[in-house]
């Protein structure tokens, strides 16, 4: 259906609101099938909004303007939610924001499958995740990291061609947010899967990502490989984040500190 | 387990203390009990012998010490003897027998109807938020928290008794006779009960979780009735029973109000015949009630809620 140079997803012009402030203004970027891109951004960048919009999620921000086209469809980003694009498959970004506390995990899986309508391709992605037969358990009974990789797999139970990380590292220690992004980078590789992911975090970026695009108050400042960001930052606030990372490298004290 | 013990020891010393209470205030109470008994006996008589004042006081141990009587009490109560009404002489058990059924219906009747109302609205208060729905509700729930029970009785009497004659004024049996009252009650309960349901309600779409369902498209009939009626529920299970309380103080008023037999009229009608007995054993009645109740609840809620058992389980 697509050429192979096609992009998977592409974004043009994208401005949007909150009251009458603006959150973001004339943002845009392309992504391949199985590319990584990662957006990075301090607090109020505008990267949530950017998620949220792009998931058709309306609130709190509206755009006012833009056009997303992803797999062949085009999506008009007006004040109207036109719903999740087919084929978009949203990872939150803590167990809390994914599973219902009161419910059994089996429960919750089972639900998806009964939406999703496939009961058979279950235990393979629960296999992939390296997660065991989901017994009887709550949520809570389980490590942070397994239910993280849980929403993984919950996510990749939709079959989508792209899958978006909603700041994948706030909730977990590195080491554990670490090994679940080498699973998801491992399953994205094999099956083809565009991974967005949204962070704070520059150095988890350059860790994952093919692409990163830095976020500055509402504006996209540097868009371009990962290798090219890093080396040659366009702009002085991308100078500073790069900079950071590499100081947060080199006194890895600092960051027991914090 | 341990939890429950330590919720069953903290009961029976609640329930002990408040025995204590009860019999302290009544032995104190100012007057003379043999006198007030007398009176009770021989209905009309005004002047009384020392002898039979004397025989009284030597038949109920009035002249022991405060101690010894409430021990002597204690035990008599602990060992299912509640005494005999000064009044009639009947047994106090059995009055109370006689009575509970008519408060138990008014309020099983009134909680259930309350309920389903203040369901019912704050559901639809949730869903149209914001709307005109929403705003009755909210307005409904605040004037109703605003008017006392026996107004509202009087003028439920006014309108369908005296005014348009559907539905009789008084009187305990029939199922019309329950209907006013009912609604008395349940207008109560609903109102007091609408405006919490629905900021549970309100709060449990808060949560996070409740939007990545709706991204798996999950609907917002399986959102409401699978997941935010779950959360709300355990809230509100709390504050139904302490609802509770006051609904059995809306019956000593209402009964009243509306001439009808039952506890609350029951206990009235003993305070102001000082039938020492019979308040003694409806106030601790009450207590056992409100106090159970609140524990069941606690537990209910505990082994409902996975993350409270994981914390008991912890504790252990």
């Amino acid at each position: 259906m697509l050429s192979d140079n096609a992009p998977l997803l592409s974004l043009n012009g994208l401005s949007a609101c909150i009251g009458r402030q603006t959150v973001l203004e004339d943002v845009g970027f392309t992504l391949s099938n199985g590319q990584c891109l990662a957006v990075v951004g301090g607090s109020g960048a505008g990267k949530s909004t950017l998620l949220r919009l792009i998931l058709g999620l309306r609130k709190p921000a509206v755009p006012v303007a833009g056009h997303l086209c992803f797999d062949g469809h085009d999506y008009a980003l007006s004040k109207a939610s036109s719903g999740k694009p087919m084929g978009i498959a949203y990872v939150p970004q803590s167990p809390a924001h994914g599973f219902d506390p009161l419910r059994r995990l089996r429960w919750q899986w089972q639900q998806l499958q009964r939406l999703l309508g496939k009961h058979a391709a279950g235990g393979e992605v629960l296999d992939a995740l390296g997660l065991p037969v989901l017994a009887k358990a709550f949520p809570h009974e389980w490590s942070r990291g397994m239910q993280q990789r849980l929403l993984v797999a919950m996510a990749l139970l939709e079959q989508p061609k792209m899958l978006i990380l909603d700041e994948p590292t706030s909730a977990l220690d590195p080491l554990i947010a670490a090994q679940v992004l080498t699973e998801v980078q491992r399953v994205a590789q094999e099956c083809d899967i565009a991974v967005m992911m949204v962070t704070h975090d520059l150095a988890l970026a350059a860790q994952f990502a093919d692409q990163i695009a830095i976020l500055h108050q509402g504006h996209m400042v540097q868009t371009g490989p990962a290798q090219q960001v890093l080396t040659a930052p366009s702009c002085d606030y991308a100078a500073e984040l790069v900079a950071h990372r590499y100081w947060q490298q080199e006194n890895p004290e600092s960051l027991a500190a914090e | 387990m341990n939890a429950l013990l330590t919720r069953l020891g903290g009961l029976v010393t609640v329930l002990f203390g408040i025995s204590f209470i009860t019999f302290a205030v009544t032995h104190f109470a100012p007057g003379d009990k043999a006198l007030a008994i007398a009176q009770a006996r021989y209905p009309g008589e005004m002047g009384f012998d020392a002898e039979i004042l004397e025989g009284i006081r030597d038949e109920f141990h009035l002249d022991r010490p405060f101690i010894s009587q409430y021990l002597h009490w204690l035990v008599d109560f602990l060992t299912g003897d509640f005494g005999r009404s000064y009044s009639s002489h009947s047994k106090v058990w059995d009055i109370f027998a006689g009575n509970l059924e008519e408060t138990f219906s008014l309020a099983i009747t009134a909680l259930t109807l309350g309920l389903a109302a203040a369901f019912l609205l704050a559901g639809l208060a949730v869903w149209r938020k914001g709307s005109l729905i929403d705003r009755f509700a909210i307005l409904l729930a605040s004037v109703g928290a605003a008017i006392p029970s026996f107004w509202l009785s009087i003028l439920l009497i006014l309108l369908f008794s005296a005014h348009l004659g559907w539905l009789p004024a008084y009187g305990t049996g029939t199922l019309a006779q329950l209907v006013l009252p009912t609604v008395t009650l349940a207008f109560w309960v609903m109102s007091s009960q609408t405006r919490l349901l629905r900021s549970f309600l309100l709060e449990a779409y808060d949560q996070p979780f409740v939007e990545t369902l709706r991204l798996r498209s999950v609907s917002e009939r399986e959102i409401f009735f699978s997941h935010v009626l779950r959360h709300a529920l355990s809230p509100a299970l709390t504050m139904i029973g302490l609802d509770l309380a006051g609904l059995i103080e809306g019956a000593v008023i209402v009964e009243i109000i509306f001439a009808r037999s039952g506890l609350g009229s029951l206990l009235a009608g003993s305070v102001l015949a000082r039938d020492l007995p019979v308040v003694v054993f409806l106030v601790m009645f009450f207590a056992l009630t409100y106090v159970l109740i609140n524990t069941v609840i606690d537990l209910v809620q505990t082994f409902t809620d996975p993350r409270h058992l994981a914390g008991e389980r912890n504790a252990v």
